[in-house]
C-alpha cells in the first residue's frame, strides 16, 4: 500500500496483539424472546468470530465501501494475522496480551489495554436474527446471518457473513433505514488460513502510562443517560485521564461513544473534511468515513464527539435523546440536520 | 349563575375553583343527587390517591448514585506497578452489564486531530467486545478518503 | 455546596430524592423504570442547575421528571415495538399480567396498579395532582395545556381508577 506524503503523523503503522483472553462473550444472557435456534446459532456465530482471528493464520485484504451522502467510496487495507497478532497496512509486529496498539512517528499509542468482563447486550432484543447456511462466498463455505429490526417495518439491518470452517467474519454489510447499502466491509482472504501453532509473547519498548483510571459503569452514578437512541444501552465509561470521558454504548450489533471533554472547541482546529451543520440550535460538525460517522459540538462549557457505525439517521435519533428534551421541535431539527448534509453539493 | 360541568367537581375538591364556581356546583349539590353522589366518588378516589405511601428506592439505590468514588482503586495502582502486563481484573456480571478497563491514552502529537484519535479509540473498543478485523481495518482511516 | 441559594445536585437528591423517586414510580409503575426515570431527571437537574432560578424546587423537580417520562412515552410511540395505548374512553382498564395480579394485595398496591393501568394522558395530571401535589396551573404549565384541559383529564382519571378498582372489588 503506497504511502501518502501527507498523511498524518500517526497514520502510517497499525499494529494489533490480539491476546487470547481480550475477547470474551459481549452478548450477555438470553432474553427468552429469541426465536429459538437462530437466534442461538447467530449468537455463537458472532462469539466464535471473535476469537477466530487469534486461532488462524492468514493474509487478507479488506475493502470497505460506505455512503457519504450521494457518493460511495472505498477503501482498502492489507491484513496479516500471525499467532494471535493481527497487523494492518504496513505494520510491523510489536505487543502483548490484550491490547491494542497504534504505531506512528513518535512511538507507540496503546489504545486499549486489558479485559472485558462479562456482561452486554442481548442482540435478539433489539433485532430478529435469522440464519441461511450453505451460503458461498469468495469460493467458501459459509452461513450467513440476518439481523432485522424488530418493528418499525422489519427493515433488514445487517448481513454478516462467517467463514464455516475457521468462523472468521467475512463479510459484513449494514443497511440504511431504506435497505440501502450503507457500509460494506469484505475480507478478502489471499491465503488459505491455518491453523496458529506458535505461541507468541512481546515487549512493548519505551511506553509510560498516560493517564488512566479504572471505572465501571455501576459508578457513573447520573453523568450520563443509561439509554440513548434505539435500544443502545450504557455498556462502558472510560474516564480518559484529564481527557474527559468516554461513554460506550451497544444495541448488541453496534456501538456508540461519546466523548466528554471540559474546554471550548476550536473549531479552527479541527482536522479537514467534514461538513458544518446545524443542530437544534447549536454548530456541529460531521464526518462520515470508512470508520463510521462522527459529530463534534459543544454545549455549556464542554465538547462533545459522538463516534458509531450506525446508519446517519439513526445518528440522528441518537442526538436528539442528547440534547435538552425541553426544547420544542427537537426532532424536525434533527431531521433537518441529517437530511441536509446529504444532498450532494 | 355559571352553569356548573362535570369536570368542576374535581377542582371543587382541590379547591381550585374561582368563587363563582364554587357558588355553582354548592347550588347544584343541594339539588342533585347523583352529583353529590359523583362528587363522593371523586373524593373517594382523591383519598385513596392521596393515602399512598411514599415508594421508596430499592435499597442501595441512593449510595450508589451519590457516592461514585466508591468504585475501586486497587487495579489502578496494579496497572501501574505491571507496566506493560495486562490487567487481571475482570469484574463480576451484576444485574446491568460491567466493564472495566484501562484505557491509556496517545500523547497528544502536535498537529494530531483529536477527532481521529477518537474515531480510533471508539473502534478499538468494538474490536475487543466484537469482532476485531473489520473493527480495526478502520483504525487510521484519514478522515479525508483518499480518491 | 451551594452558591447563592442554588443548590448542588447532591443537595437536591439527598433533600429531594424520596420525592422524586415516589413521583418517578406512580409515573412508570415499575421500580426499573423509575430508577431509570430518576437518574434521568438527576442529569437534566444538574444541567439545568445553571439556570435555575429559586422559586419552588418541587415544582421544578415535578416538573423535569414529568418531561423526562414524557419523552421516553414519546419516544416509545415514534418507534412502536409493543401495543399501541389504551383507548382512553374504555373506563374500565384491561386486565393486569398474570405476574402483577399474583402481586397485588393490599389496597395500596390496588391502586398503584389502576393507576399504572391508566393512560398516560390521564396517569399524568392525577400524578402531579396527587401524589407530586402541584397546583392546577403548575400542571398546565409543565403539561403545556391549557387548565380546564387539566381539569377535565384529572376530572376523567379519577373517574377511571375508581371504575377500574370497582370492577376489581376493591371499592364498592
Amino acid at each position: 500500500m503506497s504511502r501518502d506524503a501527507r498523511r498524518p503523523v500517526r497514520g502510517a503503522m497499525l499494529l494489533f496483539v490480539l491476546g487470547l483472553g481480550a475477547l470474551v462473550a459481549g452478548l450477555g444472557a438470553p432474553t427468552g424472546r429469541a426465536s429459538g435456534s437462530d437466534a442461538e446459532q447467530a449468537r455463537s456465530l458472532l462469539e466464535r468470530a471473535r476469537s477466530a482471528a487469534l486461532r488462524y493464520d492468514f493474509d487478507a485484504v479488506i475493502v470497505m465501501t460506505w455512503q457519504d451522502g450521494a457518493r460511495s467510496r472505498t477503501r482498502r487495507v492489507e491484513a496479516s494475522a500471525r499467532a494471535g497478532v493481527l497487523r494492518l497496512g504496513d505494520g510491523e509486529v510489536l505487543g502483548d496480551a490484550d491490547q491494542r496498539v497504534v504505531g506512528s512517528d513518535d512511538g507507540w499509542h496503546v489504545l486499549w489495554e486489558g479485559k472485558v468482563a462479562h456482561g452486554g447486550v442481548d442482540p435478539a432484543r433489539k433485532y430478529l436474527l435469522r440464519v441461511r447456511e450453505d451460503v458461498d462466498w469468495d469460493g467458501r463455505a459459509a452461513t450467513r446471518v440476518i439481523a432485522v429490526r424488530r418493528g418499525h417495518g422489519n427493515p433488514v439491518r445487517e448481513r454478516l457473513t462467517f467463514d464455516d470452517e475457521t468462523g472468521l467474519l467475512l463479510r459484513r454489510v449494514q443497511f440504511d433505514d431504506d435497505e440501502e447499502v450503507w457500509r460494506d466491509m469484505q475480507v478478502m482472504l489471499a491465503s488459505v488460513p491455518v491453523a496458529s501453532t506458535t505461541p507468541h509473547s512481546t515487549d512493548l519498548p519505551g511506553r509510560e502510562p498516560r493517564g488512566h483510571a479504572v471505572l465501571s459503569v455501576a459508578d457513573v452514578g447520573v453523568d450520563a443517560p443509561r439509554r440513548l437512541g434505539d435500544g443502545f444501552e450504557l455498556t462502558g465509561a472510560y474516564r480518559r485521564g484529564s481527557d474527559g470521558m468516554q461513554w460506550y454504548y451497544s444495541d448488541g450489533l453496534h456501538g456508540i461513544s461519546v466523548f466528554e471533554r471540559d474546554g471550548d472547541l476550536a473549531w479552527d482546529e479541527l482536522p479537514e473534511g467534514g461538513r458544518d451543520v446545524a443542530m437544534a440550535g447549536t454548530d456541529a460538525h460531521l464526518y462520515t468515513n470508512a470508520a463510521g460517522t462522527g459529530v463534534v459540538w459543544a454545549s455549556d462549557g464542554r465538547v462533545y464527539t459522538l463516534v458509531s457505525e450506525i446508519p446517519s439517521l439513526e445518528v440522528a435519533g441518537v442526538i436528539a435523546d442528547l440534547a435538552d428534551g425541553d426544547e420544542p421541535g427537537m426532532l424536525e431539527e434533527v431531521t433537518r440536520f441529517v437530511t441536509a448534509p446529504f444532498s450532494w453539493s | 349563575m355559571i352553569e356548573p360541568g362535570d369536570d368542576m367537581l374535581s377542582a371543587y375538591a382541590d379547591g381550585e375553583c374561582s368563587d363563582a364556581e364554587r357558588e355553582a356546583v354548592d347550588a347544584r349539590l343541594a339539588d342533585d343527587a347523583t352529583w353529590r353522589t359523583e362528587l363522593a366518588e371523586v373524593e373517594e378516589a382523591r383519598t385513596l390517591l392521596r393515602a399512598l405511601p411514599i415508594r421508596e428506592a430499592p435499597p442501595g439505590f441512593w449510595d450508589t448514585l451519590l457516592d461514585p468514588n466508591a468504585g475501586p482503586s486497587a487495579p489502578v495502582a496494579q496497572a501501574h506497578r505491571r507496566g506493560a502486563r495486562a490487567l487481571r481484573w475482570v469484574t463480576g456480571g451484576a444485574a446491568a452489564a460491567v466493564i472495566a478497563a484501562v484505557l491509556l491514552l496517545p500523547h497528544d502529537s502536535p498537529g494530531a486531530p483529536l477527532v481521529a484519535r477518537e474515531f480510533d479509540q471508539h473502534h478499538a473498543i468494538e474490536s475487543v467486545r466484537s469482532e476485531p478485523i473489520v473493527e480495526l481495518a478502520t483504525v487510521g482511516a484519514p478522515l479525508r478518503a483518499h480518491r | 455546596m451551594s452558591v447563592d441559594g442554588v443548590p448542588t445536585w447532591e443537595e437536591v437528591a439527598r433533600e429531594h430524592g424520596r420525592f422524586l423517586y415516589n413521583v418517578a414510580f406512580r409515573l412508570t409503575g415499575d421500580d426499573q423504570d423509575a430508577r431509570d426515570l430518576v437518574q434521568e431527571a438527576l442529569l437534566r437537574v444538574r444541567r439545568g442547575l445553571e439556570r435555575y432560578e429559586p422559586g419552588s424546587l418541587e415544582g421544578w423537580l415535578a416538573r423535569i421528571v414529568t418531561n423526562v417520562f414524557l419523552d421516553e412515552v414519546r419516544r416509545k410511540r415514534r418507534r412502536p415495538t409493543q401495543a399501541l395505548p389504551d383507548d382512553p374512553d374504555l373506563v374500565v382498564p384491561p386486565s393486569m399480567p398474570a405476574d402483577d395480579a399474583a402481586v397485588a394485595t393490599g389496597l395500596s398496591d390496588e391502586v398503584q396498579a389502576a393507576l399504572a393501568a391508566l393512560p398516560e394522558e390521564f396517569r399524568v395530571p392525577v400524578v402531579l395532582c396527587d401524589v407530586a401535589d402541584r397546583s392546577y396551573e403548575e400542571i398546565a404549565a409543565t403539561l403545556g395545556v391549557p387548565v380546564g384541559t387539566v381539569r377535565s383529564r384529572l376530572h376523567r382519571g379519577r373517574r377511571m381508577l375508581r371504575a377500574a378498582l370497582v370492577a376489581r372489588g376493591v371499592v364498592v
